[in-house]
């Protein structure tokens, strides 16, 4: 299974996309930067508050620049045909379809660092540090170690909807559906005046927003957010791997 | 030593059988001809063996290899190129090559260029998949499937789209590779084209695998000859080899005799038979330009 992850990221280091999130983030951060420098109510005022804003909304700001690596790492095995070289060559689905999540969460966890990491260097170097409260750092890798595990499910998921749809345009629209369901949500329960909450439980991006205060969250919620996580993950990876081991190979 | 052997290998698409029942069996050192129309099964017949398909019923045998996982193993020591060759479209060729060397665990670095001299790719510098010539695209996949050493190679129509340029140098690379003793499975819709390179014959139709024959056997069943049918091919025997002194000529069944010779005097060969005594049913030239026995194996018309 090295092998086939060495020659993945091989082959993804040459294309520009596998860039386009990390470019995209950094963007974003120096935007930010600036509407915060500018804006007269100074939305941001140290890198300790950046990173905390960052943490509420990875489930969407950092879940979004993951499309582009499903691209890179899965679908050009049915856009340009090319697993039926490694199927016919005697790769085994299983080992195909592992390697493939452990290439995106790997690249995903690094994004992840690079989306707190820089944030908080740019902020950090615009607006000062700011005050560290006690039991900060702790407090920061916890949260992040959390959400790390919920990106986790949602490589899984992400890689799942790339092997069951296959089709560029039809799996774009499915994975910026599911960055919209907690909104969705929401605005459905707004509409009809009821409460979501519990519905909420179950949806994975809100677990990874929720594990953004993490110290803050009683046992029973965390033991709930992880084995919703641990649902999903399990649940996609499974059906994933069935799909792919009954699947003819185009 | 048996490469590959399949018995019974049936596999149907809603309802279609598609392979039907195909047992055949190549040995190392073969460049087995599949040979078939367009949707006669020849390509579902090699998915199933790469396994991009699986099969309804039947076994397929690998290297001596029969259990899903052993298959696995086996299949690791072919290469193959079915339908259409894929490639990473926005890679060079060197760089689809580095890929699979990488990931197929090749250690030897300069596999690549040797291999992409082999297929004759080695000045195409940056210039992506996406934009080589349909020739150039068959080349690297046949170059991707070398890249490993393989003892057995899997060509689906390697010739399919090239122009007559192409099709020589594809010919020319696989009698090459033929000549390293690489066993080989090929299919062509084309039976003048794989007689060239082949020495293996598998004739499928409608999914059903209706005649294996040697090179040999192909040249025999080819070779002009008159086809006579008489009451007593012993008395008719006896007749041509005293009477017409012909030697070179056969018995094909319980009624019909081959003559090698006398094919522009068939009447001759009548008329001394019907003199002694023997009843000739029919007599007539036949054999066949490799296209008219194929057409006729398939029971069509050549068009």
């Amino acid at each position: 299974m090295m092998n086939i992850i060495r020659a993945d990221f091989y082959r993804i280091s040459k294309s520009w996309v596998t860039y386009a999130p990390f470019a995209a983030l950094a963007l974003f951060h120096v935007a930010m930067m600036v509407y915060g420098s500018i804006s007269v109510t100074g939305e941001y005022t140290s890198g300790t508050m950046y990173v905390g804003q960052l943490l509420d909304l990875a489930h969407f700001l950092f879940a979004l620049p993951l499309i582009p690596f499903v691209f890179c790492v899965s679908v050009p095995s049915f856009s340009d045909g090319t697993m039926k070289n490694d199927i016919s060559w005697g790769m085994s689905r299983t080992k195909l379809y592992v390697s493939k999540l452990l290439i995106m969460v790997i690249l995903s966890i690094l994004l992840y660092v690079f989306y707190i990491g820089a944030g908080m260097g740019v902020a950090t170097i615009v607006f000062g540090f700011g005050d560290a409260v006690p039991g900060y750092w702790m407090n920061l890798l916890q949260a992040m170690g959390a959400q790390m595990v919920g990106v986790l499910a949602l490589c899984s998921v992400m890689i799942f909807l790339s092997f069951l749809l296959k089709k560029p345009y039809v799996l774009t629209e499915a994975l910026a559906g599911i960055l919209m369901i907690p909104t969705l949500i929401n605005w459905i329960s707004s509409l009809f005046n009821v409460d979501a909450s519990r519905v909420l439980y179950f949806d994975l991006l809100s677990n990874i927003q929720g594990f953004a205060s993490f110290h803050l969250l009683d046992s029973r919620t965390i033991l709930i957010g992880f084995g919703v996580i641990a649902v999903w993950l399990l649940a996609t990876s499974i059906a994933g791997i069935t799909l792919l081991r009954k699947a003819e190979v185009k | 030593m048996t490469v590959l052997q399949t018995k019974n290998l049936t596999k149907s698409y809603g309802g279609k059988v598609a392979v039907d029942n195909v047992s055949l069996k190549i040995e190392q050192g073969d460049i087995f001809g599949l040979i078939g129309q367009n949707g006669a099964g020849k390509t579902t017949f090699m998915r199933m063996i790469t396994s991009m398909s699986r099969p309804d019923s039947g076994q397929i045998e690998l290297f001596g290899a029969t259990t899903p996982a052993k298959l696995t193993a086996a299949r690791t020591r072919t290469g193959s190129v079915i339908e259409t060759p894929a490639l990473f479209q926005n890679l060079t060729a060197e760089q689809n090559l580095e890929y699979y060397r990488l990931q197929r665990g090749i250690t030897e670095k300069n596999r690549v260029q040797e291999v992409l001299g082999i297929v004759q790719l080695t000045d195409t510098g940056k210039k992506k998949f996406k934009n080589f010539s349909l020739g150039m695209k068959q080349r690297l996949g046949l170059a991707v499937a070398i890249l490993g050493h393989p003892d057995f190679l899997i060509l689906d129509e390697p010739t399919n789209g090239l122009d007559p340029t192409g099709i020589v140098e594809m010919r020319d690379l696989i009698k090459r590779l033929s000549q390293e003793g690489i066993t080989m499975l090929i299919s062509s819709h084309i039976l003048t084209e794989l007689a060239q390179v082949a020495n293996k014959y598998a004739i499928i139709h409608h999914g059903r695998l209706i005649k294996t024959l040697t090179e040999a056997e192909l040249h025999e069943e080819c070779k002009r000859a008159l086809a006579i049918t008489v009451d007593d091919t012993a008395k008719a025997a006896t007749v041509l080899e005293t009477t017409l002194n012909i030697t070179n000529y056969k018995q094909v069944s319980q009624n019909e005799l081959r003559v090698y010779t006398y094919l522009d005097d068939p009447a001759e060969v009548s008329f001394q038979l019907s003199q002694a005594g023997v009843r000739v049913a029919s007599i007539q030239v036949v054999g066949d330009s490799l296209e008219d026995y194929y057409t006729k194996m398939i029971g069509g018309t050549k068009s």
